[in-house]
């Protein structure tokens, strides 16, 4: 009876409700990712935070500093006012780079391919940074599309000024996965030759 | 209040949907009534629940809203009600405890 008076029902509740939208809008991942989440796990928040660098896409992390110059030049100590984390996701990659050699071959406008990857810069965004307002919450999040030399990834800076929720930063995060996993496939399904292609070129 | 808080009918509030006016606990969707087993029932019979076990297929976004108003209006309360009784209890022990005597 102890579990049941001590946890924060209404709490919890409301993160299934984050995780069930997320389901319904793209597919299980979420529910994956999260499947061994106990509903007496204490310090959740805690959790999210060292998963934020478990997570298999991710590639490295940085704190972020202000560029402060003195006369002496910039100062060695400083305190950091946020973190940035970088995922490089598969199905990202493969799937600019499909689009790169459908652009390539001219299968597609040039158009089409901004457009395309706009999509993905602008769901990685609004996957991942919660509020839809123009107020700021402590979480940004980019997409670079990359380039021969660079990775395509998504960068995400959370200000340790600003409150944010690891949950929800992850929950985007794996919701944009999902998009660049559901996009890819329906890629190779609109342009099966392609696949071919770069298996050649491997 | 203790009577109130007998243990096996407390938890029965909790095993159970509860008829609240004019809503009868039968008449509630096939989701409410997964969210209620997989997840309050869940804590009240065995002390928790993983996501993993939840079939998220079963229940709509509206069944869970109105579920979490279900709880927030019928159970959250006689949680409430039982902490208070605990920590009544806890400071009791504290004061007449003759070990910890405050006199």
């Amino acid at each position: 009876m102890t579990e049941l008076l001590n946890c924060d029902v209404p709490e919890l509740l409301s993160r299934l409700g984050d995780i069930k939208e997320l389901y319904d809008i793209t597919d299980a991942t979420t529910v994956r990712f999260f499947s061994d989440f106990t509903s007496c796990m204490d310090d959740f928040e805690c959790f999210c935070f060292e998963m934020m660098g478990d997570m298999e896409e991710f590639d490295y992390s940085e704190e972020l500093y202000y560029e402060e110059e003195t006369a002496e030049g910039i100062e060695d100590e400083r305190e950091a006012y946020g973190e940035m984390y970088v995922y490089t996701p598969k199905d990202l990659q493969m799937y600019i780079d499909r689009l790169r050699l459908l652009l390539s071959q001219k299968r597609i406008k040039r158009r089409d391919y901004i457009s395309r990857i706009n999509e993905l810069e602008r769901l990685a965004v609004n996957y991942v940074v919660h509020t839809r307002t123009n107020y700021y919450g402590g979480v940004w999040c980019e997409m670079d599309a990359g380039t021969k030399k660079q990775k395509s990834r998504i960068k995400v800076y959370t200000d340790y000024n600003g409150y944010c929720s690891f949950f929800e930063i992850i929950c985007g995060v794996l919701a944009f996965f999902s998009h660049c996993r559901k996009r890819l496939a329906e890629l190779e399904r609109d342009y099966p030759e392609v696949q071919q292609k770069l298996a050649e070129a491997a | 209040m203790e009577r109130e808080i007998n243990k096996d009918s407390f938890l029965d509030e909790f095993r159970k949907v509860r008829d609240i006016g004019n809503r009868k606990a039968k008449d509630r969707s096939p989701g409410f009534v997964y969210i209620h087993t997989a997840t309050v029932k869940s804590l009240a019979e065995k002390g928790e629940f993983k996501v993993g076990d939840i079939d998220f297929s079963r229940f709509t976004a509206e069944d869970l809203a109105e579920y979490m108003e279900y709880y927030e209006n019928t159970l959250a309360p006689k949680v409430s009600l039982a902490n208070k009784l605990f920590s009544t209890l806890r400071s009791a022990n504290t004061v007449f405890a003759p070990s910890k005597s405050c006199y």
